[in-house]
């Protein structure tokens, strides 16, 4: 994984707000997970456009954190993704 | 009462079914079409459901489509929210049904077969349905439907795991979900003619290691072991009455599609009570959740809280007594009643 990937989910993916718990959900068929604040500020950018390095330099920039350190973090929250059938490569 | 929020509801909208797999995980007393609540009443389930904090319903049977008001629940479901599966032979689906449920908002379509060929399929469904199941793959992915190939596996089919994987990708699946056979109720009794021996076993899971790495991003491939083969039990529904409830065709609920063949568990009926009391209060799902049923040894195990004791039926068809710790576990003082069950490798 590098940052010319450009992250996409998978059909039947999605994510919601649940008023029951007050979190935020990622559904996907026949599983279900829940988001904590960091993962879901980088699920938001993925829209099939942008690259693993776009979402870095704008959560860099967001967040006003060290680029490598947001890279490293990207990288690995991808790789779970992709691991779970998430995301497609 | 607790305050645990289910995530998941099975609702086993009948139990009819054109198929007659020897391991069909139903129980071995079926219901009968009379039994099955209306359609009013299943729309009240699922409204209830949302309201109770369940964020997926997976409709199923039987054979979930032999009812006609499936376009109505999944219309129902899609209003409140609620994310839907449709659990399938695909036998009995047409091109337009299908495009049906997909516009009243069904978002993912599981499909079962039994083989990877049609002589073998279905010989094992005891149905001439593989072609009809290719057709409905099709139909799945025209309407734009994410597609899961499911694949119950044993001794007949294990040899047709990797041909299992070749025709999900071909079927352009997404996922694909190679479980072994359960053995409980059905699968129990005619296990002579399904469990593979452990030298299969091995093999099965040195292929689908392999072919992991390879489809990894492409295909998701879900493997479930034979627990039987296993050291430590699986947390059977992710512990009992922790994430799941399970509505059978008469309006029935169980915390576990097999749980109607345990003894002395009385059920509450979606007719007769609502779905937050039944799960919050009936002696059916307080029997064994959390940990203060247990017996040695799970009760001072350290990880009782991982796989809740394991399968309570399977601990039940085994050594008689639903409260035992699951036999599968290495640790259980009925561990050698499994071995027994086993076949000479």
């Amino acid at each position: 994984m590098n940052e010319a990937y450009t992250p996409t989910f998978h059909r039947g993916v999605r994510t919601r707000f649940d008023p029951i718990r007050q979190a935020w959900i990622l559904l996907a068929p026949e599983r279900v997970w829940f988001l904590d604040d960091i993962s879901r500020a980088v699920l938001d950018l993925v829209d099939g456009h942008r690259t693993l390095g776009d979402i870095t330099d704008r959560l860099a920039n967001d967040f006003d954190a060290p680029r490598e350190e947001i890279l490293t973090d990207v990288i690995e929250l991808f790789d779970t993704f992709v691991d779970r059938g998430v995301l497609a490569i | 009462m607790t305050d645990l929020i289910p995530t998941g509801l099975l609702a086993e909208l009948s139990h009819r079914c054109p198929l007659s797999c020897p391991y069909c995980s139903n129980p071995v007393q079926l219901q009968r079409r009379s039994d099955e609540i209306d359609t009013d009443a299943w729309l009240q389930v699922f409204r209830q459901a949302a309201d109770l904090g369940v964020l997926q319903v997976h409709l199923s049977g039987g054979e979930p489509t032999v009812r006609d008001d499936l376009e109505d629940i999944v219309r129902v479901c899609a209003e409140v929210d609620l994310y839907t599966n449709l659990i399938t032979s695909g036998v009995l689906l047409t091109e337009d049904r299908v495009q049906r449920l997909a516009t009243a908002g069904l978002d993912h379509v599981q499909l079962s077969f039994q083989a990877a060929t049609a002589a073998l399929s279905d010989e094992i469904g005891a149905f001439k349905g593989f072609d009809k199941k290719l057709a409905t793959a099709r139909f799945v992915r025209g309407a734009g439907l994410p597609l899961t190939i499911n694949a119950v596996v044993h001794r007949k089919n294990l040899h047709h795991v990797d041909d299992l994987l070749d025709l999900a990708i071909s079927l352009q699946a997404e996922r694909i979900e190679i479980a072994h056979t359960q053995y409980i109720g059905r699968a129990l009794q005619n296990r002579a003619d399904l469990l593979p021996t452990w030298p299969q076993v091995q093999a099965t899971n040195d292929l689908i290691r392999r072919r992991r790495k390879d489809l990894r991003g492409r295909l998701l491939i879900d493997y479930v072991v034979p627990d039987l083969y296993a050291l430590r039990p699986k947390a059977c529904m992710g512990g009992w009455g922790r994430e799941l409830l399970v509505v059978a065709p008469n309006g029935d609920v169980l915390p576990c599609h097999g749980a109607s063949s345990l003894p002395d568990l009385p059920l509450d009926n979606v007719t007769e009570n609502s779905l937050h009391h039944i799960w919050t209060s009936s002696p059916a799902f307080q029997r064994f959740r959390g940990t203060h049923w247990m017996p040695e040894p799970c009760r001072s195990c350290d990880r009782r809280d991982l796989d809740f004791g394991g399968c309570r039926c399977q601990a039940f068809a085994i050594t008689g007594d639903p409260a035992r710790t699951d036999p599968v576990c290495e640790l259980s003082p009925d561990h050698r009643l499994v071995d027994r069950l086993l076949p000479q490798s």
